[in-house]
């Protein structure tokens, strides 16, 4: 099979199966057999993308067909677009997807068959909607895809609607992010407007030819780039992403960790070559992706929900993605993106069977798990060094990769930042680690480890993370980073540095953490309320968008019918007075017979 | 003739008309046997209305499913049915909404026999307005779906709250605004005056025409003084506008919708306010001064083209000013009608681009607007029998004890986003 019919395939099966599990009822109310259906077909998905990865053609294979018509041509095309890029997405999502699905299955038991099946009803959908987003060959067909993975993400985050906090979060992840998609969409129009066509291929050859009008172009690739900073939940529209945690934990793992929310990063990595036309706007990425890096990760520092901190963790590395594609070394960001892909998955994973073991979010409330669940601890463990930036672990190289574009970029200041990040990641990823499975209490009930459906994709996510740095390492490994030698010493020390620091405030307590709570009391109290972000826009939402909804439906209500109104009672009014001249009496009208007889005679004699 | 000598136009336009007729003779006092012949009769038109749809020839385009008869020589005046691309789509909306609609009435107590031979006979007007090429025909369908939706609403409607309040509650009081009588005699009194504009627009060109066909194909070949033009559109805009809710003429249509029953705000919004919109893309608009010569359509391209700032710009305002109000509103079927007030902005944005994808949009956005307030009115009338209230901020919890209608809303809101 050539490279189109097998990129159709792994996009047609998770389609297929949506399709069958929404409009047969019995199938999806029968709970496990749908879950059986779906992972059948996103299997076949993954099978398709891994022969089609192998055996992909050197340049990009496209195919199109016609859509909206328009006179003089089609206004727009349908069609998919495979190269590197794509392909090695296409893997990612399709693997991840895949062993979500399997692992959802275990996490997933006590759920009821018919939630079950429209649990994996979206997941297919889901899984459809993001494998149409990668391959998508022109900017519209893409903001479809974009909205619909979104919508599937306020679904599946939502999935327990009967607890409030879950459909509020819901909500905010889609109000969020869709703030971010309408300049994405203005963008897109406006450079639609300039260059006449919506074609990834055609656009990339006018910005070669140098033939793509650069008036008014940096306006319009930030309004794409601000579709990729909701998405990709970069500040300040990050708020979403840790409420999101709400949506049953396979689902973090899946669509807030590994796949969705690098789609702002894939955007931007697809549409590169446009977005290298404008410098400015590629900085103020960079800038923006180490800031969100920095700061995501000092709210990481003070989170009590498991689920939060490793949220607050991928917006973090979400900035440094961006932080590498600003400074010009895209290879780097989508290599991160891969890699953190792997292993973030990993740890929500590895959360999900702490959290299914214990029953809650709540880090204090666990302790010395390693005992109980010692598979569960080892490859949690393995997830956490690869974020941490360890050799050989994959994260390693592609954290280096990052830190050496991003310095070769001439970021000083955000290659500072990130440096600083990766000091608090480890550190608060190791806080994690020592509370929740070392530490001096036992977890309260009786955890055990988890069932093979839940083990087995955990082992998996954990010898690819592993497998895949050393098998770099053997290969040398720094092909992709190209920065100054003492980069990896300085990431590594830091790292290093991270972790030592952890052990000793949560595991041996020689540093008291409410003492460097004291010490750094403005800014543990910011990040515990978020920066006040949150209340920004809830202020926002309120006062002015509500405020002047009800002022428009006010004026609406009131004054435009309100003046219909009046129209209509001054007639009544008229009609009321006018009413009163028909007295009834016959002798009034004989008067008015007369005095109009009068008034005639007197008009025929004057004349 | 109609398609292969089978005049199928007229049947899908009729066939609800004699429904009407046999639910008055034959069915009084016979609840189940009015209902059965509502349900078939717009059954008839819904598969007929298919099969037209998937007969049609997209190759040839224009107007096909001709049928001619002739009412009135003298005058110019015959009963002349075709169907293109447009009209088509709008044939095929309203028949399943109002095959819908037939089964969400279904638990209409109070005369029911008169209820649904209204309903049919408004049903007839509108694919009637949606088939005819005979401008005289055409406006007597448009009062014929008009005029049944007064007392649709003032007999069958139920009240809203609406408390008058502003420098101007004193007239609404004195109106008695939010009571479903003064809600079925605005939207009378609003659609007669549109109609009064119509009415005076296609004498117009009747007479400048040469008075002796009103006949829409005989039109289109006459060249219209770019001056009339501009007069006629003006006046196809405010009177086709109001029953598309075009602001600041959209007022009517909150009201009315809140008021209406559940089939008839089903059809009102899915179909009727896409009546206003097609009488202006029909009658005002050519488009074949801009390439599109296939679709045949419009009789003012001058007049078009002085105004298309206009209804652009109004278009604008009704998708911003509707979507705004629809978020004030705490009834629920306000918030469906105001953002049905906004979708028809959209439509006619989409038409004011005078260009073949803009039309195309404004037709697609017609039939998916059109199912999707039909959906959302359905589920309202559901929801307002099951909690009795229509208040948002009352509701909660639908996902649970209600899964089904939540599911169909949340499709619905889907599709308006």
């Amino acid at each position: 099979m050539n490279a189109g019919t097998l990129a159709l395939a792994a996009l047609g099966l998770p389609f297929c199966s949506f399709v069958l599990l929404a409009v047969v009822p019995p199938l999806r109310r029968a709970g496990r057999v749908a879950g059986a259906l779906s992972i059948a077909a996103i299997g076949g998905s993954l099978l398709a993308s891994l022969v089609l990865g192998r055996t992909l053609p050197r340049e990009s294979v496209e195919l199109t067909w016609p859509w909206l018509p328009a006179e003089g041509g089609p206004m727009a095309t349908v069609g998919i677009l495979v190269d590197h890029l794509a392909a090695s997405m296409l893997v990612l999502v399709a693997l991840v997807s895949f062993l979500v699905q399997l692992y959802s299955l275990g996490y997933l038991e006590h759920e009821t068959p018919p939630a079950l099946g429209r649990y994996y009803a979206y997941h297919s959908l889901f899984a459809f909607s993001m494998l149409g987003l990668v391959l998508a060959s022109n900017f519209l067909q893409m903001f479809i895809f974009w909205e619909l993975v979104g919508l599937c993400s306020y679904l599946l985050i939502g999935f327990w609607y009967t607890k409030p906090e879950a459909a509020r979060a819901a909500v905010k992840a889609f109000w969020v992010t869709k703030a971010g998609d309408l300049g994405f969409i203005i963008g897109i129009v406006l450079l639609w407007g300039q260059a006449g066509t919506f074609q990834f291929s055609g656009l990339f050859q006018m910005a070669a030819d140098r033939t793509l009008p650069t008036a008014g172009l940096a306006l319009i690739m930030f309004l794409i780039y601000l579709g990729a900073v909701g998405k990709s939940a970069q500040f300040p529209l990050h708020v979403w992403l840790p409420d999101a945690m709400e949506g049953p934990t396979p689902v973090s793992a899946l669509i807030h960790a590994a796949t969705m929310v690098a789609a702002g990063v894939y955007l931007v990595s697809r549409v590169y070559p446009l977005f290298l036309l404008t410098p400015d706007v590629l900085a103020l990425i960079g800038w923006v992706g180490a800031f969100t890096a920095l700061l995501a990760a000092t709210l990481g520092l003070v989170q009590a929900d498991i689920k939060r901190v490793l949220a607050y963790s991928t917006v973090s590395q979400l900035g440094f993605m961006m932080a590498a594609l600003g400074a010009g070394a895209a290879a780097a960001g989508f290599f991160h993106l891969l890699t953190h892909g792997l292993f973030k998955a990993l740890l929500f994973l590895g959360a999900g069977a702490v959290i299914h073991a214990v029953g809650t979010n709540d880090i204090w409330k666990m302790g010395r798990l390693y005992r109980a669940m010692p598979q569960t601890a080892i490859v949690f463990l393995v997830g956490t060094l690869a974020l941490a930036g360890i050799w050989p672990f994959a994260g390693f190289f592609s954290k280096d990769a990052v830190l050496a574009g991003v310095w070769e970029g001439g970021l000083t200041t955000p290659f500072l930042m990130l440096a600083l990040t990766v000091f608090l990641t480890a550190f608060y990823m190791f806080r994690v680690v020592f509370v929740v499975f070392f530490g001096n209490r036992p977890a309260e009930g009786h955890p055990h480890d988890v069932p093979l459906v839940m083990s087995g994709p955990l082992w998996i996510l954990a010898i690819l993370t592993l497998g895949w740095g050393i098998s770099l390492a053997a290969s040398g490994g720094e092909e992709k980073a190209h920065g100054p030698e003492w980069i990896p010493w300085l990431a590594s020390g830091l790292a290093v540095a991270g972790i030592v620091f952890a052990w000793l405030t949560y595991q041996k307590r020689a540093v008291s953490a409410d003492a460097l709570a004291r010490t750094f009391r403005p800014l543990y109290v910011a990040a515990l309320s978020k920066f006040w972000l949150d209340d920004l826009y809830g202020g926002i939402y309120r006062g002015l968008l509500l405020g002047f909804s009800r002022l428009v439906g006010w004026v609406d209500r009131y004054l435009v019918d309100g003046l219909v109104n009046l129209a209509s009672a001054w007639t009544l009014r008229w009609g009321d007075g006018l009413r009163r001249i028909q007295t009834g009496r016959a002798q009034d009208y004989l008067y008015g017979v007369a005095f109009g007889l009068l008034l005639v005679i007197v008009w025929s004699y004057w004349r | 003739m109609g398609w292969n000598g089978i005049p199928i136009l007229t049947l899908i336009t009729w066939a609800p008309f004699v429904g009407a007729m046999l639910i008055m003779f034959t069915a009084r006092h016979h609840p189940l046997a009015v209902r059965l012949i509502g349900a078939v009769t717009t059954g008839i038109s819904l598969v007929l209305s298919l099969a037209v749809y998937l007969a049609y020839d997209t190759e040839a385009a224009g107007f096909q499913f001709y049928e001619k008869i002739s009412l009135v020589p003298p005058l110019g005046i015959s009963y002349e049915v075709a169907a293109d691309g447009i009209s088509l789509i709008l044939v095929l909306l309203t028949s399943i909404i109002i095959f819908s609609g037939v089964f969400a009435s279904w638990t209409v107590q109070t005369r029911s026999q008169e209820f649904y031979a209204l309903l049919l006979v408004l049903v007839t007007g509108v694919f009637g307005v949606f088939v005819s090429l005979d401008l005289f025909v055409f406006f007597l369908f448009y009062e014929l779906a008009v005029l049944p939706m007064y007392l649709l609403i003032g007999i069958w409607g139920s009240s809203a709250q609406v408390r008058p309040r502003g420098i101007f509650g004193w007239a609404m009081r004195e109106t008695g605004v939010g009571s479903k009588e003064y809600a079925a005699m605005k939207l009378t009194l609003y659609l007669l005056l549109g109609s009064a504009f119509i009415l005076v627009g296609i004498l117009a060109l009747y007479m400048a025409a040469g008075g002796s066909s009103f006949s829409f194909l005989e039109m289109e070949g006459a060249a219209f003084d770019p001056v009339l033009q501009r007069w006629v559109f003006l006046l196809f805009y405010v009177g086709f506008g109001v029953l598309a809710g075009i602001w600041p003429l959209h007022t009517w249509s909150p009201d009315g919708h809140a008021s209406a029953p559940t089939a008839v705000s089903m059809l009102h919004a899915g179909v009727l306010m896409k009546l206003g919109a097609y009488g202006i893309v029909r009658l005002g608009m050519k488009l074949g001064a801009y390439g599109i010569v296939r679709l045949g359509m419009g009789l003012l391209p001058e007049g078009t083209h002085d105004w298309v700032w206009l209804v652009g710009t109004i278009a604008t305002i009704n998708i911003v000013y509707g979507a705004l109000s629809a978020m004030a509103q705490t009834d629920l079927k306000y918030v469906i009608a105001y953002s049905s007030v906004s979708h028809m902005g959209i439509v006619l944005l989409g038409a004011a681009t005078l260009t073949e994808a803009g039309l195309n949009g404004a037709v697609f956005q017609m039939f998916a607007h059109g199912i999707m307030t039909g959906l959302f009115f359905a589920l309202v009338g559901l929801v307002y029998e099951k909690a009795h209230s229509r208040e948002i901020f009352k509701m909660g919890g639908f996902g649970r004890m209600m899964p089904g209608i939540a599911t169909a809303f949340t499709l619905g809101g889907a599709s308006a986003g």
